[in-house]
């Protein structure tokens, strides 16, 4: 007699997802980010939520209100901590699931990948205006400098900006809008990451050697569950280590300051999970330019597929391409830090090689590589 | 970092597009069977972050590209096709 779990219309989609579902034996470590960013969606929906019960979105409350949550609010001090913590959890997961697409050719599963780069691109935007909510000296002139970058749209562009800010300045109607949108878009990134894995069961999981691997599938349960298990206690554990032993270690100071329209910080910069954006943006003198060549450096991504020259999956078995792939970590790292600095001597120098070097990996000497690792196995 | 240390040859190791499986299709079955047993054993020393002794590596002379003919072919076909559909 067939099992429930393979015959109720609702059982067997979870059956066929999470049980039966059948994975690659060989993949290994960097196949565990997936479900911990299921895991750090779960936890910022969960923490956020009970945030949002004890949070205010006028100006006048909206930083009175995060000191009331932390100290009068029962374990509100926790909650806070793993919500602002989690979200430099959620990049760092999400940075070391896209290196994994990269470096293994997972990219060449085209729709699973684009849908991918928009969930990237929400989970920033989600980032992005929740950091504005504390209403903290960062958040207000980070929120200015971002959202006057619109203000490089042709034509459309002042009109934009003040469409999007609801007046002629990061002001109330800002700060109100900005928790409804991040309130809402965890919601829109749940919804494409069912997108996201539908697409990913279509075909299956890639693996370690880039190879078909039909012929040595193991279910999903219990191997895999266990393994994500794992995975999620360790994240727990680093998690919680962060939140209760170096809660403000990923922080700015300043938002410890209430919001002054008045009073510029020397040094506004947004949370280390965007700086090399950041460097990107300030690397170009010209405004317009400078945000092309921001999003220009997520967009990027979505060529990957279209440039994949060499005949084999993944960089297992090209070292070439290998040693490209790390210079490309470390161009990643290199902007980061210099997101962070001033833009003075040398960082300038810097930033532009950096950014230069950035995009000439990914346009010309990754495809390049490809080709000549096809000419070295001799193939045509 | 090499495929011969896990026994593979080249033409084991190609990513399978819609040529590459038309081209698997027309194999023999003795090559199919051969390349299926290498990539298991592939597939199951990867898992166990093992590779093979050095005397079990592929070896230059014995990595024959056995697919190439097959999928020389099936490459020639298609374009031939997509040539006279263009008319």
């Amino acid at each position: 007699m067939t099992s429930l779990r393979k015959t109720h219309p609702l059982l067997k989609i979870a059956n066929d997802a999470l049980v039966d579902l059948p994975a690659p034996s060989n993949i290994s470590a960097w196949w565990n980010f997936g479900s911990l960013l299921g895991l750090c969606l779960a936890a910022q929906i969960l923490t956020g939520l009970f945030l949002a019960m004890h949070y205010t979105s006028d100006i006048s409350m909206a930083f009175s209100s995060v000191a009331h949550i932390c100290r009068d609010v029962n374990y509100g001090w926790l909650i806070r901590n793993l919500h602002a913590n989690g979200a430099s959890f959620f990049f760092i997961c999400l940075y070391l699931h896209i290196g994994r697409g990269l470096y293994y050719g997972s990219y060449l599963y085209k729709e699973t990948w684009n849908i991918g780069v928009v969930l990237f691109l929400l989970v920033m935007m989600t980032a992005f205006v929740g950091y504005v909510l504390p209403w903290g000296q960062m958040s207000f002139w980070g929120a200015t400098v971002i959202t006057n970058l619109l203000s490089a749209v042709p034509y459309v562009g002042n009109t934009l900006v003040q469409w999007i800010w609801g007046g002629f300045s990061v002001d109330n109607a800002t700060l109100t809008r900005f928790f409804a949108f991040h309130f809402l878009l965890p919601f829109i990134v749940a919804a494409a990451t069912l997108l996201h894995l539908l697409f990913l069961h279509e075909t299956g999981s890639n693996n370690p050697l880039g190879l078909n691997s039909d012929a040595d599938k193991i279910p999903f349960y219990p191997y895999f569950t266990y393994k994500d298990l794992l995975g999620f206690a360790i994240l727990i554990i680093c998690l919680t280590s962060l939140a209760l032993f170096s809660p403000n270690l990923l922080g700015d100071p300043d938002n410890f300051t209430p919001a002054n329209p008045l009073v510029t910080p020397p040094h506004i910069k947004p949370e280390w999970y965007v700086l090399f954006g950041y460097a990107t943006l300030r690397s170009i003198p010209n405004k317009l330019g400078g945000v092309l060549a921001l999003l220009a450096s997520i967009l990027v991504l979505m060529v990957v597929p279209i440039l994949h020259t060499f005949k084999q999956r993944g960089l297992t078995f090209r070292p070439v391409t290998q040693f490209l792939f790390w210079t490309l970590i470390a161009d990643v790292l290199i902007l980061t830090w210099i997101g962070g600095m001033p833009v003075e001597h040398p960082f300038i120098i810097i930033g532009q090689i950096a950014s230069i070097l950035y995009f000439s990996l990914f346009l010309i000497f990754f495809p390049l590589a490809g080709w000549l690792e096809n000419k070295i196995l001799e193939w045509r | 970092c090499m495929f011969s240390v896990s026994g593979l040859m080249r033409d084991d190791t190609i990513y399978e597009n819609d040529d590459v499986k038309e081209a698997l299709r027309r194999l023999p079955e003795n090559h199919y069977n051969n390349r299926m047993f290498r990539m298991k054993r592939a597939l199951d020393l990867s898992m166990k972050q093992q590779i093979l002794p050095k005397d079990q590596w592929t070896k230059y002379e014995e990595d024959v590209h056995y697919l190439a003919p097959y999928l020389e072919e099936v490459i020639r076909e298609r374009k031939e096709k997509e040539e006279w559909m263009k008319k």
